[in-house]
């Protein structure tokens, strides 16, 4: 099968690889390079498991070959806490018990961080929408929307700004 | 007991840095080098004979490493209750979706194409997909020769397409009927619904060069497992290692049983560790789902409102095999009556064969389907009866010391506290009635799972307390109360606990993670294996501080007397004088089977299970508003109040709450797996429709506490009972907003909207 | 098993040449958020991808003087967001706030959801609505086509397998012209049980309806105008009453077909509420 090279920068570190044409930036993160705090939840882009950021933006990384990520910056969940230091979206999840069996909580944090990149004082509401590409099923929500509105007076503060 | 500082606070999760950071390790994470990758072929019909089997174009496929078809596995039929399921189907298949041959190839692709390339001749069989035609004469047998099968659970009732049925009954319905002024009968149906957990089921197995088997799986019960596969691969159970991952959701669809016998049987042909992944889709038509049932009810009451009989009949709809079916029944009929005193009373339950996948436990079993349909019922009989909703069922509520149907002197029963609380927060009486906008209630009384829990506490070396236990936290938090629990007996900060769940060759046993057991029958067997290690402690600082064992307490890592209090000595000291001079590892332990009432057998007939060590207890109030035009429903708000018993952790326990509650919500608005006839025709999570964050209305949770005898710290499960409130509560506001009455779930746009519609023409 | 090979195109001729060599052989890639799926399934299967995501000159977003030219490649988040759009074509932003969710739109293309054709989507009726006209490329020329022509049946579309999908060309709203878009869902994120666009024009002085066009999505294999309840509005005043008539008139003339999100007899239901609806906010509406 032909391979195909692909270069692309994950967490901050350059990786050049070989790819197939049918493999998915989810099987490249999970598969070759064993980053496997993203998730894998229902192959069809429904489930928000698998979300990272590409150049800061939230993206489902099972509807994205491989080869459209040539040169991105990808981050993933690994790639958040900064020298042991958890982020500020990381210390709220464990703190409001927005995590309870964990498998969404990936993907929920990383497309919360989109959302406060984008928009640092979103309502309720507005967090509600943005999150809605991500399914919970043990949490109800409820806590995650706890967790994310906490973050908001916090940016620059307590936790320093990200 | 040392001060109550650690019970009832709100602590945060033992594992939640690590599900933060990306590192906990579920079922789809683990890798093996040389690991060989497995997929199934799936029968294309729901009720087919095979006649003939042909892998020799798809072992011809390069990386293809072995086919195992019927023929190549072991003969043997294994069964949670009946022994009814055989390893691949062999002689016929009895759903779409039912694996008849497994593939493994050293990649993925390769095991779905050579999957794909099995060539299998069938001749097809009349199916049949409802439970009422599967009962009706001249409807096909899905087992030829069931009353062949061995059963695991004593006492099952069965015949036909009947894998199991239960019978309650009490009192003289006859002269009940008598007796009423009034007759309702009504009949229910609900749809099948996907647990939804998002990770999906994964299994790696590996056999290594002394015949053992190690098996990495995410399941809620390693040892049920552990015991299924021994059942299959004929191997002591000593030989086989389940190891838990973590597990991304479980809800009842991962404590039996699903690929890991595939994975097991593929190893041990290859000599390769292998790894099966389900798809969605396979998930969704091959793994297991809540019963799809029908409830048919006849109450009798007297004018003013007391209920004097009911005659209840459930048909679960069980699917090609019987699983946890005869037991989903049990619950069904345990539950029908609801939380109300009903004097006569004759429940007939039944879980029926047709030719669908397997349906079995999923979150509040036959308690869910009971539920709608009784609290439904009920709240049309208020209607009729021109009483309040609320006080119609606060006439008939039980309450301690009265008797369940099955026999059980009741205790610590804990709904009109919480009925008196929801009307409370909600504002019941006050309530405000606008234009096509509703209110309605619902109760819920349910039955935790008790069985076997042990626990295994151990003072490390420099004072340091390690809990091991069994008990799988498939995100519940489980091992955060258990570490509370444990340092509330220790009178130790609770982050100073490690907690192991281990797998199955160094973890003592447990039942498993579902039923709201673990809190409850693990909560006890910290307790008792902390008890044990302080009674140990106490002997050997007895010695050491030249006091009486009696007189000593545990107070903040010290061992002190009493009387005085100057003779004291740390734990840490303790440890050390024990692991070298005296007596050697402290390690407490326990093992528990929490105590019951038996059912009174006279009254019940068929229930493979014991009686629930203790109930649970909740309601709930919904307001929704309806368009008329489209038949939306929009939930505006919800007021749900739940007995905790005793709260261990409130985070968690509203965790519990407010997710149960969204499944409820997606249960009674929009989820439903839909059959055409045998096939599936929503397989993926875009079209089975969860609720995602935009679709939360506001939720308002209320905690009582009404402390169970039998709890640790009075403590009850508080899992099931939000998914049961949900629908009825929903279904009733309808009917208060816009006058229909819907009997059938999910409550969608398009059913609402046709409800309405036949109601303005039954009224021209 | 099949060899699937991969071209990552830098310019339109280069797609267009790679189309003109390989034609049905090769699939286009835009943003990968529908073909991905099909691919990982089985469902599609080509020998060669040409992935046109690089493109620059297929991604912009023009103000002309009298229409609004957007690159094929434009995603549905610029669209949703881009404020030439929020200012010309609110439309276009409101409707693009109800399709899938953020992490599609960050990715998925305008010229990839037409050409994907799914009888449901939502671009389909609000550009319809609009009178937009989509530029189709090939190695041998262009021709442009109204999308209206565009949609042939179940995820069909009269685009050629040598051609790509250039550019969508949108004419601006005129004073006093007023485009809405609605959709009905189940959750709010979902694929549409029905959609309707919208887009209406009254005469200054008389109020009188000069121009109409209601385009139906969800209902059939490709999104419909609902004409006769547009013949029932055009050059009368929107009242009540021919309100509801059109409604009545767009339910006799459509027949839907069921599909997963809804059934043929309820969805004709929607159509005359969503028909009644539509207009009822197109005619009340402002222009911005
Ligand atoms: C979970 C989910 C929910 C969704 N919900 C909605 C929804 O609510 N409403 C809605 O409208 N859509 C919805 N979509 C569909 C989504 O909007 C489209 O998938 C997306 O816009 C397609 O764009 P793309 O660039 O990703 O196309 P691709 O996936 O890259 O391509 C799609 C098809 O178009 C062809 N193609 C792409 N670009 C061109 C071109 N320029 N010229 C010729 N052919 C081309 C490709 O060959 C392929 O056949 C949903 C998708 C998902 C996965
Ligand atoms: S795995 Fe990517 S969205 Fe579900
Ligand atoms: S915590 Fe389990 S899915 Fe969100």
């Amino acid at each position: 099968m032909k391979k195909y090279k692909l270069c692309l920068t994950v967490n901050g570190i350059d990786y050049m690889l070989e790819v197939n044409a049918g493999e998915t930036l989810q099987d490249v993160i999970r598969d070759h390079l064993n980053l496997t705090g993203t998730k894998t939840g229902c192959d069809s882009g429904a489930c928000g498991a698998c979300t990272v950021l590409m150049d800061g933006m939230a993206i489902k990384s099972c509807l994205v070959l491989a080869l459209q990520a040539e040169g991105r910056k990808i981050l993933t969940i690994e790639g958040l806490a900064q020298d042991g230091a958890l982020h500020p979206l990381q210390e709220a999840f464990v703190e409001n018990w927005a995590i309870q069996c964990g498998y969404c909580t990936p993907g929920m944090i990383l497309t919360s961080k989109a959302l406060l990149d984008e928009n640092p004082n979103p309502s309720g509401d507005d967090i509600r929408m943005y999150l809605s590409g991500n399914f919970c099923r043990c949490t109800g929500y409820q806590k995650i929307i706890d967790a994310v509105s906490s973050v908001r007076p916090l940016q620059g503060g307590r936790h320093g700004k990200k | 007991m040392a001060k109550n500082e650690i019970i009832g606070r709100p602590f945060a999760r033992v594992d939640g840095r690590r599900k933060a950071c990306g590192d906990a390790v579920y079922g789809p994470d683990i890798k093996m080098p040389g690991m060989l990758h497995a997929k199934f072929l799936a029968s294309p019909y729901p009720h087919a004979r095979i006649v003939h089997v042909d892998t020799e174009k798809a072992e011809k496929l390069s990386g293809v490493k072995t086919i195992l078809t019927a023929k190549d596995v072991p003969q043997v039929c294994w069964g949670l209750m009946v022994k009814d399921t055989p390893v691949l189907a062999g002689d016929k298949a009895r759903f779409m979706g039912e694996p008849l041959a497994v593939v493994a190839a050293t990649k993925r692709e390769i095991a779905e194409e050579a999957a794909e390339l099995i060539q299998v001749e069938y001749e097809e069989l009349k199916p049949v997909f409802d439970p009422e035609e599967a009962l009706g004469p001249g409807a096909p047998l899905i087992h030829e020769g069931a009353e062949a099968y061995a059963c695991a659970m004593p006492g099952l009732i069965r015949y036909g397409n009947v894998c199991g049925q239960t019978k309650i009954s009490g009192g003289d319905p006859e002269q009940g009927w008598r007796e009423s002024d009034l007759i309702f009968e009504d009949r229910f149906s609900t749809p099948v619904q996907h647990h939804g957990f998002i990770e999906p089921h994964a299994v790696t197995a590996r056999f290594d060069s002394n015949g053992r088997l190690e098996i990495w799986t995410s399941t809620q019960a390693i040892f049920a497992i552990r015991m299924a596969l021994g059942e299959i691969m004929g191997l002591p159970l000593n030989r086989i290692r389940v190891i838990g991952t973590e597990v991304g959701g479980g809800f009842g669809g991962k404590t039996d049983i699903t690929v890991e016998h595939f994975c097991a049987l593929l190893a041990r042909m290859t000599g390769k560790p292998v790894k099966m992944q389900l798809t969605r889709s396979e998930m969704m038509t091959y793994t297991s789902a809540r019963h799809g049932c029908v409830i048919h009810l006849k109450t009798g009451v007297k004018k003013d409102g007391k209920i004097v009989t009911r005659e209840a009949r459930l048909l679960f709809d069980t699917g090609g095999y019987a699983g946890h079916g005869p037991g989903v029944a049990a619950l069904g009929a345990n539950t029908i009556l609801g939380p109300y005193r009903t004097p006569h009373f004759k429940i007939d339950s039944l879980s029926v064969y047709t030719n669908k996948m397997n349906f079995s436990f999923m979150r509040g079993p036959g308690g869910v389907q009971a539920g709608f349909a009784c609290e439904s019922h009920m709240d049309r009989i208020a209607r009729e009866l021109n009483l309040d909703p609320l006080d119609f069922r606060i006439k008939n509520l039980i309450s301690d010391g009265d008797t369940s149907a099955t026999g059980q002197r009741m205790e610590a029963v804990g709904i009109q506290e919480a009925l008196n609380s929801v009307a409370k927060i909600s504002n019941w009486k006050q309530r405000k009635k606008s234009k096509n906008r509703g209110w309605g209630l619902c109760c819920c009384q349910y039955e935790l799972v008790g069985m076997t829990s042990s626990a295994l506490v151990k003072l490390s070396e420099d004072g340091s307390l390690h809990l091991v236990i069994g008990a799988i936290d498939h995100g519940q938090g489980s091992s955060t109360v258990l570490a509370q629990i444990l340092a509330q007996e220790m009178d130790i900060p609770a982050d100073q606990i490690a907690v192991t769940v281990g797998d199955t060759d160094t973890a003592p046993y447990d039942t498993g993670t579902f039923g709201d057991r673990v809190t409850f029958n693990m909560g006890n067997a910290v307790i008792e294996a902390a008890r044990d290690l302080k009674v140990q402690l106490f002997s050997g600082a007895a010695a050491m501080l030249e006091s009486p064992a009696e007189n000593l307490e545990l107070v903040g890592q010290m061992i002190r007397d009493r009387d005085n209090p100057e003779k004291a000595i740390s734990l840490l000291e303790l440890a050390m004088g024990s692991y070298f001079f005296q007596g050697g590892a402290p390690m407490g332990k326990s093992t528990v089977l929490a105590p019951f009432q038996a059912y009174a057998y006279e009254k019940v007939e068929g229930n493979p299970y014991p009686a629930t060590p203790a109930h649970t207890y909740a309601c709930q109030v919904v307001e929704v508003s309806v368009d008329r035009d489209t038949g939306m429903v929009r939930v505006e708000n919800i007021y749900s109040c739940h007995d905790a018993g005793r709260m261990i952790n409130p985070l968690g326990t509203e965790g519990q709450i407010q997710g149960g509650i969204m499944m409820g919500l997606g249960y009674a608005l929009w989820e439903e797996v839909v059959f055409d006839g045998g096939r599936v025709t929503n397989p993926n999570l875009i079209d089975y429709k969860m609720p995602f964050a935009i679709n939360q209305p506001k939720i308002r949770i209320a905690v009582t506490e009404t402390k169970t005898p039998n709890g640790p710290y009075g403590a009850r499960g508080v899992g099931n009972p939000p998914v049961l409130l949900p629908a009825a509560a929903i279904a009733n506001a309808i009917h208060d907003a816009v006058g229909v009455r819907i009997r059938e779930l999910p409550l969608t746009p398009e059913r609402v909207l046709f409800s309405l519609k036949r109601e303005a023409a039954n009224k021209k | 098993m099949k060899d699937m090979r991969y071209i990552r195109a830098a310019s339109v001729t280069e797609v267009t040449d790679c189309l003109k060599k390989y034609g049905d052989k090769a699939k286009i890639l835009a943003g990968g958020q529908s073909l991905v799926p099909l691919l990982r399934q089985r469902l599609a299967r080509p020998g060669l991808l040409i992935d046109i995501s690089r493109v620059a000159d297929l991604k912009f977003i023009r103000k002309t003087k009298n229409t609004l030219k957007i690159g094929a490649l434009t995603t549905h988040r610029q669209l949703e967001t881009d404020p030439l759009i929020r200012e010309h074509l609110p439309i276009l932003a409101d409707m693009e706030k109800q399709l899938a969710s953020v992490q599609i739109r960050n990715l998925g293309t305008l010229g990839g959801n037409l050409c994907h054709a799914d009888p449901a989507g939502d671009v389909a009726p609000a550009l319809m609505a609009l009178g937009a006209k989509l530029k189709l490329i090939s190695a041998t020329g262009a021709r442009t086509m109204s999308v209206e022509n565009f949609f042939k049946d179940f995820f069909e579309t009269a685009i050629r397998p040598d051609e790509v999908l250039a550019e969508i060309d949108i004419p601006l709203l005129p004073d006093l012209g007023h485009a809405i878009y609605i959709k009905h869902s189940s959750r709010g994120v979902d694929t549409a049980i029905i959609g309707v666009g919208t887009f209406i024009l009254k005469d200054h002085d008389t109020d009188t309806c000069k121009e109409i066009r209601l385009c139906v999505g969800a209902v059939g294999p490709v999104p419909i105008r609902a004409k006769n309840a547009e013949a029932v509005i055009r050059g009368k005043v929107v009242t009540g009453k021919t309100i509801a008539e059109a409604g009545k008139k767009a339910r006799e003339e459509i027949s839907p077909v069921s599909d997963l999100q809804g059934s043929a007899e309820y969805k004709k239901e929607l159509i005359e509420v969503f028909i009644q609806r539509a207009l009822k906010a197109a005619s009340s509406g402002r222009r911005k």
